[in-house]
């Protein structure tokens, strides 16, 4: 009764989580199954000191995704930044591209996070779309605070980078 | 710093925001039956694992009571009563006795004989004057220097074999076979295990005999060094 419970009020965080960072939905499907089995069988290592439910519960999500594509060594392509030339990109210029709201910016913006890895893909959706801390982000990827911000400015310069090209 | 900048960007960054939102929304929808295939194989998981556990909550305490029942045996066993027992498998050992001698394999017998000792070949010698039996041999034996029993019996014990070997009679002409256990060994006779009172006997004997001979050889030393001292 419990777990139709968690699994009724998690299930749609955790299927949307995994299904992001997946390449298909039937693998996602395996992937959520697995993560609610773990949260069950390690329900007692739960921590309430450190996070809350759900932020340990996207954890094991992630973990469980990471884990799954690691294993699975699917071929994706992904844009990496090997010249550095995002980098090389000023914060103005980020900032026009990302924070003017122009439809027309939007749908370059959609069609660039295609081009972002997942582990990218998932950072930012966290910090934009779940609104969540730094501090909760740190603890779902296992990571120190420090290392999301920094990855999340590189991130956004990444974007513009994709954006540019596109539009080149 | 760049932590709390970080944070104002969330606001700042609308153009990004709508777009993540836009994809989110885009994203496929959950199967209406992915929750209760969850729930079955979560049942099913929960079971195999209870009975993982039941298996081997059952099966720990049998292992370990065997391994004790085990170790019980193996200490509270008593020790083999007695050497025979151990040294005695029961299974007979075939042994097939010598075939009498044909006429052609006597001399080869003979000369085989003769190649031996001296001793023997004046037992061998015997036979052959037509005095076959140990009776006869005995007398012989006696005219000999070294008188001790032990010698005398051996001898005689050839004396035997070779007089049989000699003359191949009637009975003996078929093979037979004897079943010998490891009980007609004598080394693994019991009884041989231990010193018989003559042989006590004859190792007190010896010793005495020894010491006696040391305290002689002590004593010519001794006359010898004063020998010596009284020539200087």
């Amino acid at each position: 009764m419990a777990q139709q419970t968690m699994v009724e009020r998690y299930g749609r965080h955790v299927f949307n989580q995994v299904v992001r960072l997946l390449p298909s939905v039937e693998d996602a499907e395996e992937v959520y199954q697995d993560v609610f089995l773990k949260v069950f069988l390690n329900i007692n290592m739960y921590n309430e000191e450190k996070a809350s439910f759900k932020t340990w519960v996207s954890r094991i999500a992630y973990n469980e995704s990471i884990t799954w594509l690691r294993h699975k060594r699917r071929e994706v392509i992904y844009f990496e930044d090997q010249d550095g030339e995002a980098e090389r990109l000023s914060e103005t210029e980020v900032e026009a591209t990302l924070g003017h709201p122009n439809p027309e910016t939007v749908q370059l913006i959609r069609a660039a996070l295609k081009h972002l890895p997942p582990e990218e893909r998932s950072l930012i959706t966290m910090f934009y779309y779940e609104e969540m801390s730094l501090k909760d982000i740190a603890y779902v990827t296992d990571s120190q605070t420090t290392t999301i911000a920094s990855k999340l400015f590189r991130t956004r310069k990444k974007l513009c980078k994709i954006i540019q090209m596109i539009q080149s | 710093m760049k932590e709390d900048y970080i944070e104002t960007l969330h606001q700042q960054d609308t153009n990004l925001r709508d777009a993540i939102r836009l994809e989110e929304e885009a994203l496929p929808p959950m199967p209406a039956d992915l929750n209760a295939r969850l729930m079955q194989r979560v049942k099913e998981e929960m079971a195999k694992k209870a009975t993982k556990r039941r298996r081997s909550r059952v099966l720990w305490p049998m292992v370990a009571a065997a391994c004790v029942a085990a170790l019980i045996v193996v200490f509270l066993t008593p020790p083999k009563g007695t050497p025979e027992d151990g040294m005695s498998t029961g299974k007979p050992v075939a042994a097939k006795v010598e075939k009498p001698k044909t006429d052609a394999e006597v001399p080869q017998a003979e000369a085989l004989q003769k190649v031996s000792t001296p001793q023997e070949e004046k037992v061998a010698e015997q036979p052959k004057a037509k005095h076959p039996t140990a009776t006869t041999a005995q007398p012989l034996l006696a005219q000999e220097a070294v008188p001790e029993k032990a010698a005398t019996e051996e001898e005689a014990a050839v004396i035997e074999l070779a007089a049989e070997q000699k003359a191949p009679e009637a009975p003996r002409n078929e093979t037979a076979t004897v079943i010998l256990t490891e009980r007609d060994i004598p080394i693994t006779r019991p009884e041989n295990y231990k010193y018989t009172p003559e042989e006590i006997a004859l190792m007190k004997k010896q010793a005495n005999e020894a010491y006696l001979k040391w305290v002689e050889l002590e004593l010519e030393i001794s006359k010898y060094t004063l020998e010596k001292m009284a020539q200087q």
